[in-house]
């Protein structure tokens, strides 16, 4: 009995190592040792679906892409304001006011296998990702660039005749479509940075794999465990300045309670998507930051069905939200919001949109016919399964029934039976949906709106927004856009309705105290290579 | 003759325990012991077959198999077709010549009998396609790097259910209606009835935040947390790892193993040859271990089946919970994203573990009472 006892104990100190160091097993069987001070570890909620940043579109591989890659500029998030500095491109210049682009690539870059980087890798991207046999998903983004759609579209063949080219051999030329004055700002997109074909076509579907894949940023991928964990180390080749922290762990875990243990054991230094239940009692920690970010919520009418097609209707309900409210319930620093374009970005505009108004909400379905609560159909609010969707969309039930006396389902659907539902004009009444800035410009979410776009699901159709949208894209005077988008937000928030804008979503994080130098971003983009770790 | 069967038994379970301690200490298996574990369990199975005289039986067996996993796969794909929501539908939508790109690349723009039958021979020549999710990712290579960590998690999870499974049956029906009974049955019931997304939060409390000491203690409590002596809340990096989610599994399975044995054993006692096996002046021992147990292992079997099948294919919420990389969570997951090639696979190979360890089982009854005619 003793030997069995010695032999548990035995077994019991083998599996405790006393230590906060982290240890990957490799491939082979050898282990690596991450050191404690050395190492930030971080989320992701699942398994990136690609670390291919031309193909991919998802939140989770693109932050990771950021890590280990970068294009010709980048966001300098050190400073507020969203300004660009330089990165493969030293500088660029304008021509014909801003259809023309020039930008002068840094020379005596590498990339991690000793590669010099060259124009040639550039162009190949751009030919990647809007060849139709690669199915791109995240491709209308540089649709601006003169002939790009055309050739996504497979309607022309000779990539030549596309804008984008080698001017010089270490300038690339981008011909757009029209003058665009944010140009620069869709290079910073994961889409846009340069490929190296060879390794491609030398390893195929497994590129990605650590040993294989070659990149350009501040970090290289050297461990990739599927489904479980990430490791980037320190790219000792980087052109700029090394970062500080030397490896970074990214745990890929489902479910935020279970990440939020980890934080709370000190497991993870950095964690995003908190589980919103848990929010009031996690905004009362020192680790908690939360910025509003360029993220619109937002509830749509589908127009084409009564009673909300008639637009003093659809006034009424706005007027009967109580935006506060809602924000209230959600605990995370939300921001209310009656204008389309989102709190923190060039175009947010103040006097835009109505406020909370029961009285004249009711008088205003008076005058459409619609007073008698009693003679409304059945009305539904329908959105994807989330225990945040749920708490707004029964308050807004709530707040409905008390203002107007107005009587309204909740149907909440699974994420692609949802989407699915949005489709038919007859699912729902009313539903959420959601818009996360691709770039710091409102056009992206202007754009939405427009009545050819695939992401307007209201069936709300405005000749006269459409031309408005057009013309704030082609003026490259900023004040003179500001007010063009005024008018546009005005027909959209204020005369016909056809979307109730509620809130700027927050970017809500938890930051270990042991990292230093971290700054929040609108843009929710985070770059560890700032980041420091305290010694 | 007689020697070959003990030692493809005893050549089993001895290889089975080097992976199991090649794991545990050096948190590494190498590849060639699983292929020698794999192929001395099977040539032991087909020995036992002929040993058995099933050879005619076993083969019958296998093809029916084949046609009930034709049939599945069948309906596996019409099935998915019908729900709503594509896989490559998301929040953004995508302009029209972007999407007839994908299903281009996907060849989700042939006719539907012509997917069909891309589909059905690739499954017959062993290719299962590639995810749509994790783009370029094989299906069989997804399954490939998820399931071992689910069978590794199901197999303790079994071992350890076992282990305190049939000796509390087997001690509560010794001590009938006494004290020891009551409390083993007791322990059984809230086994069963607590469920393993309460357990999980639980464990983890108590064993990973150390309540109640993290409140009485906290100095105490310090000191843990510096040398992590305290257990993982979640991963699979290290046997450390593996306790919560193993005791987690493993519990539910235990007290109802518990609860047949200790019926079964009831039953058993009462029977002729116990009371002739007593009447023999055996020791009380050598008739509860030789001629009880023996016979009564039947139901238990009967139940180990679909469990084996069920728990190796791994548990959804465990996995969730301790955020394990096996394969359970797939089979929710892949449905979320209508990855149609691997919901496919998972369908199959699920069905295939439930139909192997059913033939397995279906053996062993043979094997445990010679008079059962499987055939």
């Amino acid at each position: 009995m003793v030997k069995y006892l010695g032999i548990l104990v035995f077994l019991l100190l083998m599996a405790c190592q006393p230590s906060r160091d982290t240890y990957v097993v490799q491939d082979d069987g050898t282990r690596l040792k991450l050191p404690y001070h050395e190492t930030l570890s971080t989320v992701i909620t699942s398994e990136p679906p690609k670390i291919d940043w031309l193909l991919s579109s998802d939140t989770d591989s693109s932050w990771i892409e950021e890590q280990i890659m970068e294009g010709l500029v980048r966001f300098n998030l050190q400073e507020p304001g969203l300004k660009l500095k330089p990165a493969l491109a030293t500088h660029w210049e304008q021509q014909e006011e801003g259809r023309v682009w020039r930008f002068h690539l840094r020379k005596g870059v590498e990339w991690s296998d000793g590669v010099p980087f060259s124009i040639q890798h550039v162009l190949d991207g751009f030919e990647r990702i809007l060849n139709p046999s690669n199915a791109a998903i995240a491709v209308d983004n540089i649709f601006p660039i003169k002939n790009a759609k055309l050739y996504n579209q497979g309607k022309l063949k000779d990539f030549s005749k596309v804008g984008v080219r080698a001017a010089t051999p270490w300038i690339v030329e981008f011909e757009l479509e029209q003058p665009m004055a944010f140009f620069p700002l869709l290079l910073t997109h994961h889409t846009t940075f340069p490929i190296r074909l060879d390794v491609i076509e030398k390893h195929q579907e497994l590129w990605t794999e650590p040993k294989n894949i070659v990149t350009l940023g501040p970090y290289r991928m050297i461990h990739w465990h599927h489904d479980s964990r990430m490791v980037l180390a320190r790219n000792e080749n980087y052109w700029g300045d090394k970062p500080d922290i030397k490896y970074l762990v990214f745990y890929m875990i489902g479910k935020p309670a279970t990440s939020l243990r980890m934080f709370e054991r000190g497991k993870i230094d950095f964690m995003r998507d908190l589980p919103s239940t848990e929010i009031p009692r996690l905004s009362q920690k020192p680790e908690f930051e939360f910025l509003p970010g360029l993220r619109l919520y937002y509830y749509g009418f589908k127009v084409n069905k009564a009673p909300f097609n008639d637009p003093r209707v659809r006034k009424a309900i706005a007027l009967a939200i109580d935006r506060s409210q809602v924000v209230k319930v959600l605990g995370g620093g939300q921001v209310p919001l009656r204008s389309w374009v989102p709190t923190g970005m060039f175009g947010f505009d103040d006097d835009v949109g109505i406020a909370f108004d029961p009285q004249k909400a009711k008088q205003l379905l008076v005058e459409a016919g619609w007073g008698d609560a009693k003679k409304w159909p059945p009305i539904v609010i329908g959105f994807n399964t989330e225990d945040k969707h749920r708490q707004v969309a029964e308050n807004i039930q709530a707040q409905l029934k008390t203002n107007l006396g107005i009587r309204v389902e909740l149907k909440n659907e699974e994420w692609k039976t949802f989407l699915n539902g949005l489709r038919s004009a007859s699912a729902y009444n009313l539903f959420r949906l959601g818009w996360v800035a691709d770039y710091g410009d409102p056009h992206n979410f202007m754009a939405i709106m427009t009545s050819f776009s695939e992401n307007n699901r209201t069936g709300w159709k405005s000749e006269k927004y459409d031309a408005l949208v057009a013309k704030g894209l082609k003026e490259t005077d900023p004040k003179e856009r500001l007010k063009i988008y005024h008018q546009a937000q005005k027909i959209l928030v204020e005369e016909e309705m056809p979307v109730i804008p509620l809130f700027s979503d927050v970017n809500q994080l938890l930051v270990s105290q042991r990292i230093e130098n971290f700054h929040n971003n609108v843009l929710d983009l985070y770059h560890f290579a700032n980041m420091r770790l305290k010694k | 003759m007689k020697v070959v069967g003990p030692v493809l038994f005893w050549s089993t379970a001895l290889l089975a325990l080097a992976m199991i301690l090649s794991d545990l200490f050096f948190m590494y298996v190498p590849s060639i012991l699983v292929t020698l574990f794999w192929t001395v369990f099977l040539v032991a199975i087909l020995y036992g077959v002929v040993r058995q005289n099933l050879l005619s039986y076993f083969v019958r067996r296998l093809v029916s198999s084949l046609f009930v996993i034709a049939v599945i796969a069948t309906m596996t794909f019409f099935m998915l077709r019908l729900l709503p929501g594509g896989p490559f539908d998301e929040e953004k939508a995508l302009p029209d010549h972007v999407k007839a790109n994908i299903e281009k690349k996907y060849g989700l723009n042939k006719p539907l009998l012509n997917q069909y039958w891309d589909h059905m021979s690739g499954i017959a020549t062993g290719h299962l396609g590639y995810s749509y999710k994790y783009e370029g990712r094989e299906v069989s290579s997804i399954i490939k790097d998820a399931f071992p960590v689910s069978f590794k998690l199901g197999f303790y999870a079994l071992v350890l259910s076992f282990l305190i499974g049939v000796p509390l049956g087997l001690v509560a029906a010794a001590h009938h209606g006494t004290r020891i009974d009551a409390a083993a049955m007791v322990a059984a019931i809230s086994g069963i009835s607590l469920p393993s997304f309460l357990m999980a939060p639980i464990l983890i409390y108590i064993f990973s935040f150390g309540w109640p000491i993290n409140k009485l203690f906290p100095g105490f409590y310090e000191w843990m947390l510096h040398y992590d002596i305290l257990l993982p809340a979640a991963l699979w990096h290290s046997p450390r790892h593996y306790i919560l989610p193993v005791v987690t599994l493993g519990v539910r399975p235990a007290a109802f193993i518990a609860r047949l044995t200790r019926t079964s054993v009831l039953d058993v006692i009462h029977s002729d040859f116990v009371r002739t096996a007593h009447s023999k002046g055996l020791s009380e021992k050598v008739v509860l271990y030789h001629h009880v147990l023996r016979n009564s292992l039947v139901p238990v079997l009967t139940y180990a089946g679909p469990l084996v099948a069920g728990i190796l294919s791994g548990s959804f919420i465990v996995e969730i919970i301790f955020a394990i990389p096996g394969i359970a969570k797939y089979f929710v997951q892949s449905v979320f994203n209508r990855d149609y090639p691997l919901i496919m696979a998972l369908t199959l190979l699920f069905s295939v573990m439930l139909i192997f360890a059913n033939l397995v089982v279906d053996l062993l009854y043979k094997v445990v009472d010679p008079r059962i005619d499987v055939s």
